[in-house]
């Protein structure tokens, strides 16, 4: 919780003037970090889970995915309200917001996934598959969309491209904004892994009294 | 060589001899994508101004629908009498299994296509004679097959089952349909200049999701 | 399948005993604090676009939003895994007084 509170601190002292909508940047950009960083640990996970059965990677890659999701709804979430006033619209369809729905919508199917399996580790085992194909996908989506925008270069409203201009205290600025927001991934990872350890002595306890 | 062919063509053999027997599948893909047709020149009014920019994506979503559908009827006879458990005794590796079932559902699918696509044309009257055209038909139902095979035996001991194929399948196959629908549409339009990039990005997703599911079949399949 | 259920968590890098939930007092002092340092946050903020006379006010309501609803998005996760991990506990504790129970009366 600490690093929340630093997270604050970083937003009251150092105000950009440059616009004050700019600001929304500060959140947008570092979920987008740690939402691939997320998926990427689910990948990481599941590869690990795959190769050597053990438990911890599967709590980790259902962690992971569930705090990436959560993250990637607010990223989408924020970009939107963040594109209505400088675009002038909520959503276009260029590639990387493309990408990040499709991602969305392979992270919810893998949570589903799991929430609908028969058992506990067969749902562990098919997620983990999941998690390998919708990663491994994330490239081949943008890569894809990338080649559909240069042939439909006009959507519903073109936007100009990004604020690219980053001087060096907003760079120092989303930076710090990107490292606390790790740091909270981490808090977050580590608090769900702590109750799929719960969830796992409960069982255990369970199966060793018989009562089910 | 032998141990790794010899099975696959068996179980492709097992699932045409039963698909032969009932035609579920196809008939299932072939009706539903034909519906698909008829209710989307409702929707979209085909004029000779327009056609090209519809008819490439109502005959790719067609096919995709149609396909899942087929799928879930696939998955329905796997579940049906234990013949998942009958594979998995048989005495070859896991991704022999998948390249067999690969196999099976691909065969289906462009079997249904044959029909599918020449009927779209004479539908929306548009030409589709060009050496293009199969290719890209081709490409999109390997990657499409590919992936539906490994969802499909993810799906079969999944709760509502028929729910998950669809969510679990359509994002994963998002990139082959766009690259099927960008190239058909510039056969289409009869430009076929960028067409080895779509054609490019359907190999290279065959060939990665191919390796990828082959790879992880054993662990999708294991009790 | 023996394996899986008698998983130690022992071997688990997380302790849980360094998780344990805190108390509701403490989340409200938290909650203050962070509602106090963005009211704050939001008035510096007025005062500094008024200085500088870029007077947008029709952009506030979006970055307050997107505050708003980031922050509730993540402290509601977080009390919402907190929560179902003193449930978890108190039934951990409840089984594990049974087990004692029905061992000692045997």
């Amino acid at each position: 919780m600490i690093t929340n509170l630093a997270l604050i601190f970083f937003w009251a002292p150092t105000e950009m003037v440059m616009g004050l909508v700019q600001k929304v940047l500060y959140v947008h950009v570092p979920l987008a970090w740690i939402g691939f960083l997320a998926f990427f640990v689910v990948f990481i996970g599941s590869v690990m889970y795959l190769w050597k059965k053990a438990q911890p990677w599967d709590g980790l890659a259902q962690a992971a995915a569930e705090v990436g999701v959560l993250c990637t709804t607010l990223m989408l979430v924020t970009g939107a309200i963040w594109a209505k006033p400088v675009w002038g619209v909520w959503w276009t369809w260029d590639p990387r917001l493309t990408t990040s729905t499709i991602l969305w919508l392979m992270y919810v199917g893998y949570l589903m996934l799991r929430g609908y399996a028969p058992s506990r580790e067969q749902g562990a085992r098919y997620a983990a598959v999941m998690g390998i194909v919708a990663f491994v996908n994330v490239p081949i989506v943008y890569y894809s969309t990338i080649l559909w925008r240069t042939v439909h270069p006009e959507m519903v409203i073109g936007p100009a491209s990004e604020t690219g201009n980053l001087d060096s205290q907003m760079r120092t600025v989303l930076l710090f904004s990107a490292l606390t927001f790790t740091l909270l991934f981490v808090y977050l990872v580590k608090e769900r892994l702590a109750l799929t350890c719960a969830y796992d002595r409960i069982l255990s306890i369970r199966h060793k009294e018989g009562i089910y | 060589m032998n141990y790794f062919l010899i099975p696959i063509l068996q179980i492709a053999y097992k699932d045409i001899i039963l698909e032969l027997r009932t035609k579920d599948i196809f008939v299932t893909i072939l009706i539903f994508a034909l519906l698909m047709g008829v209710i989307f020149s409702f929707v979209f009014v085909p004029t000779k101004q327009n056609v090209v920019l519809i008819l490439p994506g109502t005959l790719w979503v067609s096919i995709t629908f149609a396909g899942v559908l087929g799928f879930n009827r696939s998955l329905v006879l796997e579940k049906d009498k234990g013949n998942l458990d009958g594979l998995l005794l048989c005495p070859v590796t896991r991704d022999v299994i998948y390249f067999g079932k690969f196999l099976g559902l691909f065969l289906f699918m462009i079997s249904a296509e044959i029909f599918i696509v020449p009927l779209y044309a004479v539908l929306y009257n548009v030409s589709i004679l060009d050496v293009g055209i199969p290719v890209i038909v081709i490409l999109t139902t390997i990657g499409f097959a590919a992936v539906g095979t490994l969802f499909s035996a993810i799906c079969v001991n999944t709760r509502s089952r028929e729910v998950m194929l669809p969510i679990l399948l359509l994002p994963v196959s998002v990139p082959i349909i766009v690259a099927a629908v960008e190239g058909t549409r510039s056969i289409l339009e009869g430009s076929p200049v960028g067409i080895e990039r779509w054609v490019q990005l359907l190999a290279a997703f065959d060939v990665i999701f191919l390796v990828l599911a082959a790879f992880t079949f054993g662990a999708v399949l294991e009790e | 399948m023996i394996e899986y259920y008698q998983y130690d968590i022992r071997k688990e890098f997380i302790d849980m005993k360094k998780w344990s939930p805190w108390r509701g007092r403490e989340y409200a002092k938290l909650f203050s604090l962070t509602l106090c340092l963005m009211v704050f946050g939001l008035i510096s903020m007025g005062v500094e676009s008024l200085e500088t006379g870029k007077l947008s006010d029709s952009n506030v309501p979006f970055l307050f939003a997107v505050f708003s609803i980031t922050w509730a998005a993540f402290f509601g996760y977080a009390f919402y895994i907190r929560r179902r991990q003193r449930d978890l506990e108190r039934e951990i504790a409840e089984l594990t007084d049974r087990y004692t129970k029905t061992k000692n009366s045997k």
